[in-house]
């Protein structure tokens, strides 16, 4: 076989005489993309990584029975979580103190150069292995691995997180499982979230998997971690502009994604949205309420609740309508150009944003009947700053329309 | 040309070309569609001054590719949405020649994204192993031993693949 006339063959086979994606949904999708990040993102500082890989003992053997529950992050999060029950700032001793022999972990680095599409985080490649080394009857499944993190760690504390991509095709051995995995870094910031990049430097990381232990299905004695031996981690390379920092931030999911995982956030700044269906006309704002109606009325009042943001930019508020979980149907305000202002802690920006049209993800006309959930983001940025903190989620409205 | 200008045309001249690509990459051409879609967005999402057609199509295939090696995919089907087998071809030929086209996708699918991205990059785009290397962020030895473990599982499956020894293959040249 040729390969390449094979692989030529099956595209054309496949994708005939396509025109491609709907150029007007595109260009939609990236004024709404645009309106929620303008609000005062900086360029945001990146870093390649090259790895080193260090020696270090194995983990001592455990005998006892376990489970070892998936965890993996899903696309509505930041792309670097930490690991669950390690926090930035915490002493790693006590993760390693409670570390369960039983299964050995090992994360294999690829060494990786400079990277000049670097993201918000910095990123590597390697090869990630789950072997049982102790008790035969402990079965090790490819899930498993996604529930595994990288935790940065710099004089036994905890300092920077890594976000692994495991392999849909984890391989299966009588042995344990083996997958590809790449990882997002980002070092802890001052608030113990991680956030940006790691700065140019070396750092100790360990690839860490939370587990419960359990004895049977009903009693689970006691949480623990399979910890890694050490890798090397050295940034090589710093401060390449980021190509797309929005993606490093809280969204709403797009058209026909699942809102299940969505949950309300708060930070400096609360708010509420009101989002009511109606007939009206954009251009001039005029409105009447109508569950029947093909555009929305947003009226949006955020609090800031300290402490005071300088240059804070103008408000934006985008929101998705919701069916059984999935979106069917996105709005947003384009936002304003008004000069920054200095907001005060404990004061409100109640802000009518207007008439918009209300975008049905199938390209029909308005809401059909039936009870719907309307989840809204507003976006309060400063001015040459990009803090992900003044992004909230608010809480979620009903909204039913009747036959 | 103004920035939707360019979107627009780009997604004219080279729609097709695009979700050809992700294709391959997905094995499924609803997947496909998205993932050109996706990658549109977050390409374009940051204007881009003096972007012409050319330079814009290549800034999309490298957002395609980071997006399916980040997950994009699997991160698409825990939200609920997708389907996750491959979609046969739905069209044309003889019967061996889409029998052929099914092997192949079918045989894709079973490689890890890394080898796959290697694979099509490698013998769809024609890029070099050091071409690879730059796209997927690797080093040229970790490209190589994508594309030599992706070969072998391909051949596991199609049957012996010409001209796909990996170790001759010039790191700096196209064949």
């Amino acid at each position: 076989m040729n390969l390449t006339d094979a692989l030529d063959d099956a595209a054309r086979a496949a994708v005939p005489d396509r025109a491609g994606p709907d150029p007007a949904r595109v260009l939609h999708r990236i004024r709404r993309r645009r309106a929620t990040r303008t609000a005062g993102y900086g360029v945001v500082a990146v870093a390649a990584v090259g790895i080193l890989a260090l020696g270090g003992s194995r983990l001592p053997l455990w005998d006892g029975p376990g489970t070892l529950p998936p965890a993996g992050p899903t696309a509505l999060e930041p792309p670097v979580a930490t690991v669950p029950g390690v926090e930035c700032g915490q002493s790693f001793a006590d993760v390693t103190a409670r570390t369960e022999p039983g299964v050995a972990l090992d994360f294999a680095p690829d060494t990786t150069g400079e990277r000049p599409d670097a993201t918000t985080t910095s990123v590597v490649t390697g090869r990630l292995t789950m072997t049982p080394t102790g008790s035969d009857d402990l079965a090790v499944m490819p899930d498993v691995l996604d529930g595994v993190g990288l935790v940065v760690v710099e004089n036994d504390t905890v300092i920077g997180f890594g976000t692994m991509t495991v392999d849909d095709a984890a391989a299966q051995y009588p042995s344990g499982v083996a997958a590809d995995a790449r990882v997002h870094l980002a070092a802890c910031s001052a608030d113990g979230v991680p956030r940006g990049p790691l700065a140019a430097g070396r750092y100790q990381a360990y690839a860490v998997l939370p587990i419960t232990i359990a004895r049977g299905p009903d009693e689970q004695l006691r949480d623990g971690f399979v910890v890694s031996d050490p890798v090397l981690i050295e940034i090589s390379v710093t401060a390449e502009p980021d190509d797309d920092p929005s993606d490093a931030y809280l969204r709403l999911p797009e058209c026909g994604e699942s809102t299940s995982g969505l949950t309300t956030t708060a930070g400096p700044v609360i708010g509420t949205t009101v989002v009511t269906v109606g007939t009206g006309d954009p251009q001039t704002g005029a409105f009447t309420e109508d569950p029947s109606g093909d555009v929305v009325q947003v009226r949006t009042r955020v609090t800031n609740v300290g402490p005071d943001i300088p240059d804070a930019t103008s408000l934006v508020t985008e929101g998705v309508v919701t069916l059984d979980d999935v979106v069917v149907a996105i709005w947003f305000t384009p936002g304003g150009d008004l000069p920054p202002v200095d907001w005060t802690a404990r004061t409100v920006r109640g802000e009518t944003h207007g008439v918009f049209p209300l975008e049905r993800c199938d390209g029909g006309g308005p809401l059909g009947p039936g009870s719907y959930t309307v989840w809204s983001m507003s976006v309060a940025g400063r001015l040459g700053t990009d803090d992900p903190a003044l992004r909230v989620i608010h809480e979620p409205t009903q909204l039913t329309i009747d036959g | 040309m103004p920035t939707d200008d360019v979107v627009t045309t780009l997604i004219a001249d080279r729609g097709r070309a695009l979700t050809r690509y992700a294709y391959l990459l997905c094995g499924d051409v609803h997947d496909a569609e998205d993932l050109v879609q996706d990658a549109l967005v977050k390409t374009f999402t940051r204007r881009r001054a003096g972007l012409q057609v050319d330079s814009a199509e290549a800034y999309v295939r490298r957002a395609m590719l980071t997006l399916y090696l980040d997950g994009w995919r699997k991160r698409k089907r825990r939200s609920g949405r997708w389907p996750v087998a491959a979609e046969p071809a739905s069209t044309g030929g003889h019967e061996s020649a889409s029998a052929d086209r099914i092997d192949v996708i079918a045989a894709l699918a079973d490689l890890p994204p890394q080898q796959r991205a290697s694979v099509v990059l490698r013998f769809y785009e024609d890029l070099t192993v050091a071409e690879i290397a730059d796209r997927i962020g690797v080093s040229d030895g970790a490209v190589k031993r994508y594309l030599s473990l992706g070969v072998r599982r391909l051949e596991a499956t199609l049957g012996p693949i010409q001209d796909t020894d990996v170790e001759s293959l010039p790191v700096g040249e196209p064949r």
